[in-house]
């Protein structure tokens, strides 16, 4: 997930058609998907240890994380949903 | 013991990894919005700076295009014209039996100075200037109406008012383009010129009667030219047709 946001990134900040990045939905999907993926790295990579030595308070740790991250996640979301219906307006 | 320590110390290990990798995302994408921002504008610059140069361009070219008129009307006012009044004197004191077409000739010589004279006019910016854009029209349409080939018609709406004399010539130049269009293409008989004065903008529209034309098909320079000149004094050039429905060309001014 975090390669395909990286490269969906990529393509917008080398296509000259968009002219402001932060009207463009795609902008906020992938940096929303790469925020989020980044961010649980880490707590997957060790997610086997967890499971193995039943360790509550880095799970809970990890939740409050997760919370937060899911909440980014869905601002991105919501943010490009609300462009897509402007640019629609616009057109 | 030992591994409530371990499982802190991953915990804020973990913690800190999470956080660094967040941050440093958050960075990359940043630096490469701010980059892509900057790119952008740049471009945006570069193409602002394209147009003002393609408008200079078309300035020097519509200058250098006035000069040339003006020298061309000058030389027929001053040269051809003076020849062929001469001739035309001369003949008044030729005495000749063959009277007829001798009145001829003078009648010719009189058309050809006429339409030279005509010429001469349409040709000189000075005179459209001094005239001004509404009588410059009318006279062009006279030489229309003259010619017994159309029906010509001005009509103007508001309360007319002088424009900047280098906006009077180019709409004058643009006019005088669509009715020569008209004169070739159209087989027009009835042609109208509209100035429309009301509500502080200015429009000027050239529509005939004639055969019209498909809009997809490929048009020629001159009408290339009238949206350029057009553009050059911030109008906006609107064209409509339809075979068998003539033509309307119209330049809409926005506070002139």
């Amino acid at each position: 997930m975090i390669i395909f946001s990286c490269l969906g990134l990529i393509d917008l900040f080398r296509n000259d058609e968009h002219k402001t990045l932060l009207t463009n939905p795609l902008f906020w999907i992938c940096t929303g998907v790469l925020f989020f993926n980044a961010g649980e790295f880490t707590y997957l990579f060790f997610f086997d240890t967890f499971l193995q030595n039943h360790w509550d308070k880095t799970a809970k740790v990890f939740a409050s994380i997760n919370n937060k991250l899911i909440f980014v996640l869905y601002s991105c979301i919501s943010i490009a949903i609300l462009c897509t219906k402007r640019s629609k307006k616009k057109t | 013991m030992h591994k409530a320590i371990e499982e802190e110390n991953l915990t804020t290990m973990i913690l800190l990894g999470s956080i660094i990798v967040v941050a440093f995302v958050g960075f990359v994408v940043l630096l490469a919005y701010l980059f892509t921002t900057r790119k952008n504008k740049l471009i945006q610059e570069k193409q602002l700076m394209k147009t003002q140069f393609e408008q200079e361009l078309l300035q020097t070219q519509l200058e250098i295009q006035e000069q040339t008129l003006k020298t061309i009307s000058e030389e027929i006012h001053d040269n051809v014209g003076q020849v062929l009044s001469l001739a035309k004197l001369n003949l008044n004191t030729f005495e000749s039996n063959s009277e007829q077409k001798l009145q001829d000739t003078k009648v010719l010589i009189s058309k050809a100075i006429n339409d030279l004279r005509d010429l001469s006019r349409s040709m000189h910016g000075d005179r459209i200037a001094e005239l001004g854009l509404q009588q410059s029209l009318a006279d062009e349409l006279q030489i229309l109406e003259n010619s017994g080939e159309f029906r010509t018609r001005m009509t103007i709406t508001g309360e007319p008012y002088k424009l900047p004399p280098q906006k009077e010539m180019v709409l004058f130049r643009i006019a005088q383009e669509a009715l020569n269009n008209v004169i070739k293409y159209s087989k027009a008989k009835n042609i109208t010129v509209t100035l429309n004065y009301a509500n502080g903008n200015f429009s000027l529209a050239v529509t005939d009667d004639g055969t019209g034309f498909d809009l997809h098909s490929k048009t020629g320079i001159g009408l290339k030219s009238m949206q350029n000149r057009a553009a050059l004094i911030g109008g906006q050039f609107n064209l409509q047709s339809a075979p068998g429905s003539g033509t309307s060309i119209t330049i809409e001014l926005p506070n002139p």
